[in-house]
């Protein structure tokens, strides 16, 4: 190969949220950037394939078979196993690893990685969440505060383009918002009796979500059809495919390349740098050597780690970044899976536009200002209220033509939300390397070891009793609660084994999310998280990676990398 | 609601034939003793099934065999379309074809198809044993105020008495059946009006002008206006 084929200013390993936007912003800077994704291509529109389609046009409904299940023995045990978009989850059988205790682990193979079937609620961390391992002296210090972080939310809620309201909530900050996918009145009539309730402590408001109701270059505002997940051939929601990716493409400056798995980063003891990556083709299986100024890992949490554990294992067994004794551990997600409904009376004659593809958001209140529980951290609500369709019972209406109305008519209002609480860092959390198995493509495969702890089950009281306080407050009636179990990775948020810290005794990355032990290697994705707060995620890590781009940009200039 | 519904002008309309001294059959259902309820001793359908995962899309034919007498098929029809009448132009449930199909589910080989069969042949036999118990005649010659006195007593979980339990839980099933395969025929789900998941951009737009025309039409003829 010629040299401009594999010497680039810098390489980026993975295409998903994190990758995206690393790949845009140094393509926009002026690098010469190569962009590797261990999966297929998915080209956006045009690979969109199920995205009108109706459930009776699939041949199991969009349903799950049972040859999908013998399949995907892990992916089965939640809502991602289904007909409709099962190419964008990762094969179990092919990517095995070893669950030393449960944890569901749902990766997304393919360029766009999952931020084509994420859930695109996209809230920001404060300062509450950055001051709080330090306050309670828990795992390690932040290394970034909030007022470091803010214009880099700025500047990647502009270009994603997330719709919500301004609510001036410290624990909650505002963001450069598109106008919020309001609430419909059911939450409306709830959200008002709140705030008398809880004299404006619990508040409910719109969702804040990655999808348009402006448009912007090259994206048509939502449609409201709720079908994300099956790629939106009108660009309504930020995914790489609608963003991140034709931005880094029209600068000329890309070279995205699928099916390119990394194995290892080729480190130089003599300049303490990386100096390119190893890639195996994960169709022929033949191996590339690619150079490059810098590396960005966002290949997802435990990947990212997986590639580190794999490098420079001459130099330090544990792998690049394992001289602090940290890389691999203070997994964290988080736990879920547990809240209540109800029923509001009146509104019969009301009903909604539209699918709307977000609901309500009740930011955390828990140990918040004089809030003081038993537990540290806390918890946010995501939920809806919808009316009840013809599937509920209509017994009563008997026979005819009333039976046929009632069928056609929509029932009650109904309003429910799930707890999202967070998970505090724990060492013994960790993962590490199955020397005994071997994925398809020969490479040993990680083992996982975590759970949640004490301060998380005490924590679970409140979230599920919380919401039926709640609800009752507002005037909900037949409140009902639930908890349905959590396993780790069920939340689909895997954060840390590569946490950010000031120290490179006791963290992997510096405050620029760069490896201490290798500074020209930037690790962006959920790997960097030092601790998990209770906000979804990715919008942090776009912006953590965002900034990380212009800092490396700044210090390649400087000379320093 | 102002307007006597449906139900109620038929219940109605048997009060005044009753009062009127009309042939109405035997004495008030209240008085009778309503027919046993005696479970069908059926033998298991052994037929092979399709196997797991068939291909929805292009569905083979059902590869077991139709097990409805035409006797069964005609009052399953008739109690179908009590459940499901034609309006209009819209079809009954017979007219959509939903016989077919009810013969077609409770005569395939799996646990809850084999569950609804012992079911629903128990309860026809029961509406048989009950017309001729009341009227002396079979259901399907019964007048659609008969049948309906009979409909009545089973069709209303809520208020069921408890003579009538077990075939009020028949009637059930036999509605749920019916009325999931008629809104699935074409004809059902046109009624529906059911447009599929389309796009909409934006915020509601409002009414339609044909509906706002409407309105105004109606506002007008009441001296009003919007």
């Amino acid at each position: 190969m010629s040299k401009t084929e594999i010497e680039f200013d810098a390489i980026v390993v993975g295409s998903g949220i994190s990758g995206g936007w690393a790949a845009k912003e140094l393509t926009e800077r002026g690098l010469k950037v190569l962009l590797l994704e261990r999966g297929q291509n998915v080209e956006h529109i045009k690979d969109y394939t199920n995205a009108t389609k109706a459930p009776w046009e699939y041949p199991h409904r969009g349903g799950r078979t049972y040859a999908m299940e013998e399949a995907y023995p892990v992916l089965k045990r939640d809502y991602p196993l289904n007909e409709k978009n099962l190419d964008w989850w990762a094969s179990d059988q092919d990517s095995p690893y070893t669950e030393i205790k449960r944890f569901d682990w749902y990766r997304g193979y393919q360029v766009g990685g999952r931020s084509l079937t994420w859930g695109r609620q996209s809230y920001r961390l404060g300062d509450l969440d950055f001051e709080a391992n330090a306050r309670e002296g828990i795992a390690v210090d932040w290394p970034v505060r909030y007022a470091e972080l803010a214009p880099w939310y700025d500047h990647v809620e502009r270009f994603a383009g997330i719709s919500g309201s301004r609510e001036n909530l410290p624990q909650l900050p505002d963001g450069e918002f598109q106008p919020a996918m309001p609430l419909n009145c059911g939450e409306e009539l709830v959200a008002d009796k709140l705030k008398a309730a809880f004299d404006g402590v619990r508040r409910m408001i719109p969702g804040r979500v990655a999808n348009l109701t402006q448009p912007l270059p090259g994206r048509s505002p939502c449609q409201f059809r709720n079908a994300c997940w099956l790629g939106c051939p009108f660009g309504g929601y930020f995914s790489t495919q609608s963003s991140t990716l034709p931005a880094a493409m029209a600068t000329g400056n890309l070279v995205l390349r699928p099916f390119a798995i990394v194995t290892e980063l080729n480190y130089d003891a003599d300049k303490r740098r990386v100096v390119g990556v190893r890639v195996q083709d994960a169709v022929t299986n033949n191996t590339t050597e690619y150079q490059s100024k810098i590396v960005f890992l966002c290949a997802s949490t435990l990947n990212s780690t997986w590639l580190l554990m794999r490098s420079a294992t001459d130099i330090w067994p544990g792998g690049l970044g394992s001289s602090s004794g940290e890389l691999g551990h203070n997994l964290m997600d988080h736990h879920f899976r547990l809240g209540a409904r109800g029923r509001i009376d009146g509104l019969e004659d009301k009903y909604y536009y539209g699918r709307r593809p977000t609901g309500f958001y009740i930011p955390r209140y828990r140990n918040v200002g004089d809030d003081k529980r038993e537990y540290l951290r806390g918890f946010g609500y995501q939920g809806g209220a919808s009316r009840e369709d013809w599937t509920r019972s209509v017994r009563e209406l008997g026979v005819g033509g009333d039976f046929k109305d009632s069928l056609s008519q929509p029932g009650a209002w109904t309003i429910g939300a799930t707890a999202f609480g967070e998970m505090l860092p724990d060492h013994k959390n960790h993962i590490s390397i199955d020397e005994s198995r071997t994925d398809k493509w020969g490479q040993p495969v990680l083992a996982i070891d975590c759970e949640i702890g004490e301060n998380e089950h005490l924590m679970r009281k409140d979230m599920m009793n919380d919401m039926a306080e709640t609800l009752e407050a507002a005037g909900v009636k037949d409140v009902f609660t639930y908890d349905v179990g959590y396993a780790p990775g069920q939340g689909i948020h895997e954060m840390g084994t590569a946490r950010m810290g000031r120290d490179p005794k006791s963290s992997v990355l510096n405050k620029w999310n760069q490896v201490w032990d290798a500074p020209n290697v930037f690790v962006t994705d959920g790997s960097c998280m030092t601790s998990a707060a209770n906000q979804n995620p990715s919008l942090t890590y776009m912006a953590l990676t965002a900034r990380a781009a212009d800092h490396a940009v700044a210090e390649l200039n400087r000379r320093n990398l | 609601m102002t307007h006597l519904t449906r139900r109620e002008s038929f219940r109605r309309a048997a009060i005044l034939a009753g009062a009127s001294g009309l042939p109405f059959g035997c004495a008030p259902a209240s008085e009778s003793v309503p027919a046993a309820w005696q479970p069908l001793e059926l033998k298991p359908v052994t037929a092979t099934g399709y196997g797991t995962d068939p291909n929805l899309i292009h569905p083979a034919p059902a590869p077991w065999i139709l097990t409805l007498t035409e006797k069964q098929r005609n009052l399953a029809g008739v109690l179908a379309d009590i459940l499901i009448p034609a309006e209009g132009d819209i079809p009954s449930a017979t007219g959509a074809g939903v016989i077919d199909v009810l013969d077609e589910w409770v005569s395939a080989p799996y646990p809850l198809q084999q569950e609804h069969r012992a079911v629903l042949l128990s309860g026809l036999d029961w509406c048989e044993r009950e017309a001729d118990n009341r009227f002396g005649s079979t259901f399907a010659t019964l007048t659609e105020m008969q049948q309906l006195e009979i409909v009545d007593d089973i069709a209303f979980p809520e208020r069921t008495a408890a003579a009538f339990a077990q075939p009020a839980a028949f009637f059930d099933v036999l509605r749920r059946l019916v009325a999931g395969m008629f809104y699935s025929s074409p004809e059902g789900a046109a009624e529906l009006g059911y447009l599929g998941n389309v796009p909409i951009s934006g915020d509601w737009p409002g009414p339609t002008a044909e509906a706002m025309a409407h309105l105004n039409e109606q506002l007008n003829k009441l001296g009003l206006e919007l």
